[in-house]
């Protein structure tokens, strides 16, 4: 049997430190410096958005998740696909168990679009209350089973976090540059070489995200429309 | 060798003879036991300025150290079994410790400072992280962090290098290779001590070099 696709951080950290050539004393630090490598992976790196299912509250809001560092889409799933709210940053008003509008609850069939995209058209309307820690929603009802599609900070609270081996190389050029960064006693020049051994591991994933031939076909016919023949 | 072994060819070396003189019958043989483990601990501190790793060979194993968590603080704490070697180097003289039985999770010396700090980030927190730090806090007790809750009824094995006096008489003691002569030598330099002060020139302080 072949090595899982999945390694853990302390494995990771354990690595980086052996390859460092610093004691085992320091193996803390370099699982801290493992921790910050991927909470900055997940935010401009790596697409993979995390998504949860929640539940409305009687006033019309939503907690964002304790691991929530940035926001993607949130919307309500309608056979099988998600359609999304829009962000309406003007809204003030939260809305009580009685509701103040007495919206119909039509779901536009255009406010689907892509992950990525928000503002779809239709009848509900958010805004992220980052100060509160939440989202507040102006909602014909109190809704159940909203999507939230964020991105997380990959590190598991209640257990030891695995992630998939592809990202191992670059979390341990992440330590090693930041090590040489906070170590005095490394050489300019070494810290710009580790910096870029980082950024060569970041490009490999890209290279490796990037969309594949048969992606880039259907997206180009999907755009095809029959013309009229004359 | 045995603890009494290496007692008994320290005794039989200075014994008598034209260069040491009979250093035995001057000395209180528990003096000599004292000297013994002096010379010994400076050939363990050669060890560990050579290579830390290598200490390890020179240790004790203790088995069934128990863990218990501070009733104040909640941190959990050890009773180290044993006197240690007081050495250098954020481990000491604690060379390893595992589980008794059954989980391999990975225990880790840090310094004491670093520790602090360390609890309050991610790496700090057992369940995100699950290596277990440890940090000897004076001279007989370790302080644990990241010590998993689940584990608290477990016990510790624990190796020390421990000072030649601790050692039973029956007791295996371990000394570096080519390291036995250095050991007579070092307790011979030790017995016959320094040269008494030359009283000859006028009274005057002037030490024989």
């Amino acid at each position: 049997m072949d090595t899982s696709r999945f390694v853990t951080l302390g494995e990771i950290a354990a690595e980086a430190q052996i390859l460092s050539g610093k004691p085992k004393s320091k193996i803390h630090l370099f699982f801290q410096m493992i921790t910050n490598g991927l909470r900055d992976l997940q935010l401009y790196h790596h697409k993979a958005p995390k998504r949860v299912l929640l539940d409305m509250s009687e006033s019309y809001t939503v907690d964002l998740p304790d691991d929530f560092l940035s926001f993607i889409a949130i919307g309500i799933p309608i056979n099988g696909k998600l359609h999304l709210f829009t962000e309406d940053n003007e809204l003030l008003a939260i809305a009580t168990t009685d509701p103040v509008y007495s919206w119909e609850d039509s779901i536009d069939e255009r406010s689907t679009v892509s992950p990525g995209t928000r503002g779809g058209k239709n009848t509900d309307y958010f805004k992220i209350d980052n100060e509160n820690n939440r989202i507040v929603f102006n909602s014909p009802s109190v809704r159940t089973e909203i999507i939230l599609e964020y991105v997380s900070s990959g590190i598991d609270a209640a257990a030891e976090t695995s992630v998939p081996v592809t990202m191992k190389m670059i979390l341990i050029s992440y330590a090693l540059w930041q090590d040489g960064i906070f170590d005095t006693k490394t050489p300019y020049t070494q810290v710009g070489i580790l910096k870029e051994r980082y950024e060569n591991e970041v490009e490999k994933l890209r290279m490796l995200e990037m969309p594949g031939i048969d992606s880039i076909r259907d997206e180009i016919r999907r755009s095809y429309r029959m013309s009229p023949k004359r | 060798m045995t603890k009494s072994e290496i007692i008994a060819l320290v005794r039989n070396h200075i014994s008598g003879g034209s260069v040491v003189g009979d250093l035995l019958h001057k000395t209180d043989p528990r003096v000599i036991e004292l000297y013994v483990s002096a010379a010994y601990q400076d050939i363990l501190y050669e060890v560990f300025r050579t290579d830390q790793s290598g200490l390890s060979l020179y240790a004790k194993t203790f088995t069934g150290v128990a863990v218990a968590a501070d009733g104040t603080t909640g941190i959990y704490m050890s009773t180290l079994p044993a006197a240690i070697v007081q050495l250098p180097g954020v481990a000491s003289a604690v060379r390893s410790i595992r589980f008794d039985v059954g989980t391999e999770l990975v225990f880790v010396p840090l310094e004491a400072d670093l520790m602090e700090s360390m609890k309050m980030l991610d790496a700090g927190n057992y369940t995100v992280n699950p290596t277990i730090g440890y940090c000897l806090r004076g001279t007989n007790s370790i302080e644990f962090m990241n010590f998993p809750l689940a584990e608290a009824a477990e016990t510790l094995r624990i190796d020390l290098v421990i000072p030649f006096t601790a050692f039973s008489a029956s007791e295996q003691v371990h000394l570096p290779s080519g390291k036995v002569s250095v050991l007579i030598e070092a307790v011979i330099g030790l017995l016959t001590g320094r040269p008494r002060v030359n009283l000859k020139n006028d009274n005057a302080e002037t030490e024989n070099k």
